[in-house]
């Protein structure tokens, strides 16, 4: 385990949700969250910003919220408005998140170059609601040692090579050991960042393993889901034949799955497409009882 | 959802608060009369008793600093608060200060031979007792939240202002000491400068201990 959200409950929705129980290993995970202020709030507890309703978050074993040494290693990004520093031009901001991650031992890598050279000397607060995004997904993967990225439905880069620098590196944190996960509200931009991870032409059967969706939802939408949960199946399946759907109360069936790459259990309003490729299989029980 | 406010916005209307207080109250006592010391006395005691309390209250109350954005790359919250709210740390003692500076002239006249002994023995007092106040309310808002600091509130303005050995636990019966207002304490004046200083020392501490790193 070494992100684990043991009972968290959120603000946003709280009264039709229940605790959201997550243990995720190193690897790529794409999550689908049910609404965008979900998203944000679960983005902000996990990087430390908020502390949760209730229940706790974990990081390699320490709360974010605590730690801030644990907060100079973890990348996130969720539509910050930058309060307070928004008069720093992005280039002094990103000296300053430097000399942060480098006062706890944290490296920072070099820009990607998503917000264009001559935007760089204009302070944050001038920059446009998209430039501000790419810049602070460019903060979020600016961590050469990070253990945790979270992104809160991040803006697809603009461009095709710029894409291609974003899926490199958050592959690169994960294949070094980070725990990298993205929210995305639609399925079909939950599989573009998997999908990129994982190209097709690594095999159709994505390692040998198999997709499992994972899906709970309250009993009043479960039919809405259901359908969604198919489209997005649907789409992988295209390529992936062996993609297996399972609904999250199921335990027999998450326990069928387990040699496949399901991190999720009790999962709360969304569905969660584990992408295989690393060892993902952590807690699919609470006492982490394997099959 | 609320809005964040700067510590400046609400320092400016602390003491915009604090002023218009002052003002009345100094005037109802210049035009009530009698000996210039009571006048003097009255209006000090006001200000530093009554005044304060309210005013630090209403700013501490409002300030709603929005999270540091830094905070989500390492920076350390306790750093990030004080320097966030360092408009009223270093803001509310000045008010105090430049409050009682007017009190003093206002009452004592520009000609009064002993006007500058009296700013000189008054302002320290003034000064500290803000700041003292100020760390012993936000520490109160960050343990109990806003009815904590109503409940302090209360406390200074009731117990303060009460002329009992037992009220030498709020700051406010140690400003009555060093001004020389009401009944005197049973030790020396300078235990209750002391005493200022251990408030806000004690304050400090309570208040950032209470922020998460």
């Amino acid at each position: 385990m070494t992100l684990a959200l043991d009972g968290v409950v959120l603000r946003a929705g709280a009264k039709s949700a229940r605790p959201w129980r997550l243990d995720l290993g190193p690897g790529t995970h794409a999550v689908r969250v049910a609404s965008t202020e979900a998203a944000i709030e679960l983005t902000k507890i996990v990087c430390g910003v908020e502390r949760p309703k209730r229940g706790r978050v974990l990081a390699f074993g320490q709360e974010p919220f605590e730690t801030p040494a644990l907060r100079a290693r973890i990348g996130s990004q969720f539509d910050r408005d930058f309060a307070g520093v928004t008069h720093l031009t992005a280039t002094a901001l990103w000296a300053s998140v430097r000399e942060l991650r480098g006062r706890h031992g944290g490296v920072t890598a070099e820009p990607l170059g998503l917000l264009a050279a001559e935007r760089l000397t204009v302070p944050v607060g001038q920059l446009s609601l998209a430039e501000r995004r790419a810049f602070e997904l460019e903060l979020a993967l600016g961590s050469e040692n990070a253990q945790v990225i979270w992104l809160s439905q991040p803006p697809r880069p603009a461009g095709q090579a710029a894409q291609d620098a974003v899926l490199s590196r958050l592959r690169q944190r994960a294949e070094s050991g980070a725990v990298v996960v993205v929210t995305a509200s639609t399925a079909r931009e939950a599989a573009f960042w998997g999908d990129e991870q994982h190209p097709a032409a690594e095999g159709p059967a994505l390692d040998g393993r198999t997709i499992v969706l994972v899906v709970e939802r309250p009993r009043e939408i479960a039919a809405e889901l259901q359908r969604e949960s198919v489209v997005l199946a649907t789409e992988l399946d295209a390529d992936r034949p062996n993609v297996l759907l399972v609904h999250g109360r199921d335990d027999l069936a998450l326990r069928r799955a387990c040699g496949a790459a399901v991190v999720a259990r009790r999962c709360e309003l969304f569905e969660m497409v584990s992408l295989p490729g690393r060892t993902n299989t952590a807690a699919l029980s609470p006492a982490g009882e394997r099959p | 959802m609320n809005a964040t406010q700067s510590p400046g916005h609400w320092l400016l209307r602390a003491g915009l608060l604090a002023a218009m207080l002052t003002t009345s109250a100094t005037f109802a006592f210049s035009v009530e009369g009698g000996a210039s010391k009571l006048v003097t006395d009255s209006a000090l005691s006001m200000l530093l008793l009554t005044t304060l309390p309210i005013s630090v209250a209403v700013a501490v109350w409002g300030v709603r600093t929005a999270t540091d954005p830094l905070v989500a790359f390492g920076a350390n919250r306790r750093r990030s608060s004080l320097l966030r709210t360092a408009a009223l740390i270093w803001g509310l003692p000045l008010v105090m200060g430049l409050l009682t500076v007017v009190v003093l002239i206002w009452t004592r006249g520009i000609a009064d031979a002993r006007l500058v002994a009296d700013l000189l023995a008054t302002l320290p007092v003034a000064v500290m007792a803000g700041l003292s106040l100020t760390f012993v309310f936000l520490a109160a808002g960050q343990w109990f939240g806003r009815f904590g600091l109503l409940a302090l509130l209360l406390l200074c303005v009731t117990l303060g202002n009460a002329e009992f050995v037992a009220a030498a636990v709020l700051p406010g019966a140690h400003v009555r000491h060093l001004l020389g207002v009401g009944a005197t304490l049973p030790f020396d004046p300078g235990w209750s400068m002391a005493a200022l200083w251990a408030y806000s020392a004690l304050g400090l501490w309570a208040w950032l201990v209470r922020i998460p790193p």
